[in-house]
C-alpha cells in the first residue's frame, strides 16, 4: 500500500472543473515529481491532498487512512504539510516565530528547540536572521524558511509546490540539492515543479498533467527521454 | 466676527506672500526664496498686520491680555507672528512644492486647523479661565476616558486585523457587559443587613472583581456568539455583508438588552474607595518605581541572559542578582524623589489627581499591556497574527482557523467588557444606548492608530481621550466660542475626517498592502 495515494479525484473552484479525475500514489521514501504547463491543476492537486480544497468525488488516503472526514488544520497532524506556491512565509513574523508557527500542532517546547536547530543546520542563512521579520528575507531566503517550517510538523509527507520559482539557477540547484537531503534523512516528498528538467533529476518517478488530468506517468529516467516530455516541458525538439 | 476677519487675514496673506514669493525665480528657473523664508516673512508681515487690525477693534480683542494698550499691541504682533509663521511654513511649503485644485482646498483646511490649535491655544491661555489644576484635570479626565477608548478600540482593531471587517456591534458588546454587571453592582451595593454597610463599601476589591468579572464574561460569551451565528457563514461573502449585518446585530443587541433590562437609565453605585483625590506626588512616586521596575527588567535582560550562560547550574543566581539590583534602585529612585516632593510641596499648593481616574488608567494600561504581551509572545497570538496575514497558509501550519478567529473576538469583547465597568464608574450610568458613541469614538480612534495596528489603537485611543477633554477650553474657548465643551463630539469627529483627509492609514497606520485593500 502507498504512502499516499489519490483515487479519481474530481475539484472544483465554484463552477471551475480542475482536478477531472486524478489518480496517483506515492510510496514511502520516494521523491515523486508532478509536472505539466500553467493550470494545469498541479497547485490544486496538493491543496486537495492538505485539505485546503475539498474533494467533491474520489478519496485522498494517508496510510490507508481517508482524510476526507478531516479539516486543513487536522491533515498537518496527520503527516502532511504543504510549502505552498509563492512561499506564504508570514512577512510580519520573525524567521523564528514562523518556524513555531511550523510546530504549531506540537506542544514540547524542547523538542521544537532541537527541530529549530536541525533546520537552522540545513538553511545556517536563517540562524543569522533569526530575528528578522519574513518580508525582509529575499526570494530564496524566504523559499528556505518556507522549507524549514513545513519540516518543523515532522510530516511524513512533504508537498512543496514549485520551491524553484523566482529563483536564481546556483539557488534552484542548492534547493534541489536540499530537497535530496530531506529525502534521504526519510521524508517522502511530492514535488510539483515547471523546472521539469530539475524536478526529473532528483525524482525518482514522475505524473504529468494536463489540463486537470494525469496523461503520463513513468519512472523519472524514463519520463526525461519520452518525446512527448522532452518537446512540452524540456524545451527540446 | 473679529476671529473671521483674522482668520481671512491670514488665509489672504499667506496665500498672496506665498504666491508673490514662488513666481520669484532665478535665471535656472529654481524660486529664489526658500520657503522658510516665505513663511517668516508671512509671520512678521501677520504679526503688523494684526496690530493694525486689532488698533482697529478687529482682532482677538485680548489676545495677551495686559490691560495695557501697549500691551495689547505688543500681544498682537506676538500672536500674529507665531500663527502667521506657523501658516506660511506649512503653506509655502506646500505651494513650493505642488500645487493643484485639490491641494489648495486641503491647504485652506490646514490654514484654519492651524489658526483654531495655535491662535486658539495661545488666546485660551491668555485669557487665563482656568487653573493649572483645572487643566491638570482636564488632561487627567482625558487619560481616562482615553484609556476606555483604547480598550474598546483594540477590539475594532484585533477583529480588523484578522477579517478585514468594522465589527459595529462592537459598541454592544461595550455596552452589554457593563449593563449587565450593573446588577452585580447594584446587588453588592445593598446592605445585607439594615444598618450595615454594604459589601461593596467593606470589601471593594472583591466587590469589583466581581463585578468586572460578570462584565467580561458578559460580553465575551455574546462577541463568541456573534461571530459563530452572524459573522462565519458570511466569512466568504463579499465585504459589504457582513458590515451590514454588524449593523444589523448592533440593533439587535440594543433592543434585546432594552427589552432584559429596561429603557430607563440606572445610575452605578459609588464605590467609597474611589472617590477623593490623590496627591499628585504620591502619583509621580508610584509611576516612578513602576517606571523603575519596569524600565530596568527590560534593560537586565541581556545581564540576566549573560548570568544564565556563565552560571548554568545556579538557577537561583540571576533572578536574585536582578531582584537586588531593582530594589537598590527602586529605593535610591523613591527616596531621591519623596525629597524632592517635599520641598515642591511646601513651596506650592498641592496639585490633585483624581483616584478613580487614577485607577481607570492604570487598570487600562495594565490591561493593554496584557493583551500586547499575549499577542505578541505567547502561541494563541502568533497564530493570530499568522491568521491575520494568511488563513490558508495558518491552516497549512494545523491552526485551527476558525478557533483562533473566536479567541480574537473574544479577547477584544473581553476589553470591551471591562472598559463598560470603568465607563460606568466613571460616568455613574448604563442604559441600552450607552455603547453608540463611545463605540463610535473607539472606532475613530482605531482610525487614527491606524486600523488593525495594536500600539496604534492604544495610542489613538489616548490622544483622542486627551483631544477630547482638552480640546474645547484649549482651542475654542479664546476663539470666543460660546459653551466649547459641548463641541467635544465634534472635535473628535473632526479629528477622523482629518485623518482621513491627511492621513487615511492612521498615525502608527502602514500601507495596506493589495491583498487587504
Ligand atoms: N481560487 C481559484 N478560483 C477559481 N479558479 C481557480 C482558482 N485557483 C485555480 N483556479 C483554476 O484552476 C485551474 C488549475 O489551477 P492550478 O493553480 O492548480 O494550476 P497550476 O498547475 O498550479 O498552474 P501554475 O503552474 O501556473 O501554478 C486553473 O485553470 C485556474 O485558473
Ligand atoms: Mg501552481
Amino acid at each position: 500500500m502507498a504512502l499516499l495515494e489519490i483515487k479519481e479525484v474530481h475539484s472544483y473552484y465554484g463552477a471551475i472543473h480542475a482536478l477531472k479525475g486524478i489518480s496517483l500514489a506515492v510510496e514511502q521514501g520516494e521523491i515523486v515529481t508532478l509536472i505539466g504547463a500553467n493550470g494545469a491543476g498541479k497547485s490544486t492537486t496538493l491543496k486537495t491532498i492538505s485539505g485546503i480544497v475539498r474533494p467533491r468525488q474520489g478519496t485522498v488516503c494517508l496510510a490507508g487512512e481517508d482524510l476526507a472526514r478531516y479539516p486543513a488544520h487536522q491533515i498537518v497532524s496527520k503527516g502532511i504539510s504543504q510549502v505552498p506556491e509563492g512561499r506564504g512565509v508570514f512577512s510580519r513574523l520573525t524567521v523564528v516565530e514562523n518556524l513555531e508557527m511550523g510546530a504549531y500542532i506540537h506542544n514540547d517546547a524542547k523538542q521544537m528547540a532541537e527541530d529549530m536547530e536541525r533546520v537552522f543546520a540545513i538553511f545556517p542563512r536563517l540562524k543569522e536572521r533569526a530575528k528578522q521579520s519574513g518580508g525582509t528575507l529575499s526570494g530564496g531566503e524566504q523559499q528556505m524558511l518556507a522549507m524549514g517550517r513545513a519540516l518543523m510538523a515532522h510530516p511524513k509527507v512533504l508537498l512543496l509546490d514549485e520551491p524553484s520559482m523566482g529563483l536564481a539557477p546556483l539557488l534552484v540547484e542548492s534547493i534541489f540539492e536540499t530537497v535530496e537531503t530531506i529525502n534521504k534523512e526519510g521524508t517522502t516528498i511530492l514535488l510539483v515543479e515547471q523546472n521539469a528538467l530539475m524536478a526529473l533529476q532528483v525524482a525518482h518517478r514522475g505524473y504529468v498533467i494536463q489540463t486537470g488530468e494525469i496523461v503520463l506517468q513513468d519512472n523519472a529516467a524514463a519520463l526525461r527521454n519520452n518525446q512527448m516530455v522532452q518537446k512540452a516541458y524540456l524545451g527540446m525538439d | 466676527m473679529p476671529l473671521f476677519y483674522n482668520l481671512l487675514l491670514y488665509i489672504v496673506l499667506s496665500l498672496g506672500v506665498g504666491f508673490a514669493l514662488r513666481s520669484l525665480k532665478n535665471a535656472d528657473g529654481s524660486p529664489k526664496v526658500s520657503w522658510y523664508m516665505a513663511g517668516l516673512v508671512i509671520g512678521l508681515l501677520g504679526g503688523l498686520l494684526n496690530v493694525l487690525a486689532t488698533s482697529m477693534g478687529l482682532s482677538f480683542g485680548h489676545a495677551f491680555n495686559l490691560h495695557l494698550r501697549l500691551g495689547l499691541l505688543l500681544g498682537s504682533l506676538g500672536t500674529g507672528l507665531i500663527i502667521g509663521t506657523a501658516i506660511g511654513l506649512i503653506t509655502s511649503y506646500d505651494m513650493f512644492k505642488r500645487f493643484t485644485l485639490i491641494d489648495s482646498w486641503i491647504l485652506f483646511f490646514k490654514i484654519i486647523i492651524i489658526f483654531v490649535v495655535i491662535g486658539g491655544t495661545i488666546s485660551s491661555l491668555s485669557i487665563q479661565k482656568y487653573s493649572l489644576q483645572q487643566w491638570f484635570d482636564f488632561f487627567v479626565f482625558g487619560m481616562a476616558q482615553g484609556g476606555i477608548y483604547a480598550l474598546v478600540a483594540l477590539g475594532y482593531t484585533l477583529v480588523y486585523g484578522i477579517l478585514f471587517m468594522i465589527n459595529f456591534a462592537h459598541g454592544e458588546i461595550f455596552m452589554s457587559g457593563a449593563f449587565t454587571a450593573f446588577f452585580m453592582a447594584n446587588a453588592l451595593a445593598q446592605p445585607a443587613v439594615k444598618g450595615q454597610p454594604p459589601f461593596l463599601n467593606t470589601n471593594p476589591v472583591s466587590s469589583l472583581i466581581l463585578i468586572f468579572l460578570v462584565a467580561i464574561t458578559t460580553s465575551t460569551v455574546i462577541a463568541v456568539l456573534l461571530e459563530r451565528i452572524a459573522y462565519r457563514p458570511l466569512r466568504r461573502a463579499p465585504r459589504l455583508v457582513p458590515l451590514i449585518t454588524a449593523i444589523g446585530a448592533s440593533f439587535f443587541l440594543q433592543y434585546t438588552f432594552r427589552g432584559f433590562y429596561g429603557s430607563g437609565i440606572q445610575s452605578y453605585p459609588q464605590v467609597k474607595s474611589l472617590q477623593g483625590a490623590l496627591l499628585l506626588g504620591d502619583v509621580v512616586l508610584f509611576l516612578a518605581v513602576a517606571g523603575v521596575v519596569g524600565l530596568g527588567w527590560l534593560l537586565l535582560q541581556p545581564f540576566y541572559n549573560s548570568l544564565n550562560k556563565k552560571f548554568p547550574r545556579t538557577t537561583w543566581l540571576p533572578p536574585s542578582a536582578i531582584g537586588l539590583i531593582l530594589i537598590i534602585a527602586v529605593s535610591l529612585v523613591y527616596n531621591i524623589l519623596v525629597y524632592s516632593v517635599e520641598i515642591s510641596t511646601k513651596l506650592a499648593t498641592p496639585m490633585l489627581v483624581s483616584r478613580l481616574q487614577f485607577v481607570v488608567v492604570t487598570a487600562s494600561v495594565l490591561m493593554m499591556s496584557g493583551l500586547y504581551l499575549t499577542v505578541q509572545y505567547t502561541k494563541i497570538g502568533k497564530a493570530m497574527r499568522a491568521v491575520s496575514e494568511d488563513k490558508d497558509v495558518a491552516a497549512l501550519m494545523g491552526i485551527d482557523v476558525d478557533q483562533v478567529i473566536s479567541v480574537t473576538f473574544g479577547m477584544g469583547a473581553a476589553l470591551a467588557g471591562a472598559a463598560g465597568v470603568l465607563y460606568a464608574l466613571i460616568f455613574r450610568q448604563v442604559h441600552f444606548f450607552m455603547g453608540f458613541l463611545p463605540g463610535l469614538k473607539a472606532f475613530t480612534a482605531a482610525v487614527l492608530g491606524g486600523i488593525g495596528n495594536v500600539p496604534g489603537a492604544m495610542l489613538g485611543g489616548f490622544f483622542l481621550g486627551i483631544f477630547e477633554s482638552m480640546g474645547p477650553s484649549l482651542f475654542l474657548e479664546g476663539l470666543g466660542i460660546p459653551t466649547a465643551y459641548q463641541l467635544k463630539d465634534v472635535i473628535a469627529f473632526t479629528m477622523l475626517v482629518l485623518v482621513l483627509i491627511f492621513r487615511p492609514t492612521g498615525i502608527m497606520g502602514v500601507e495596506l498592502s493589495k491583498k487587504k485593500a
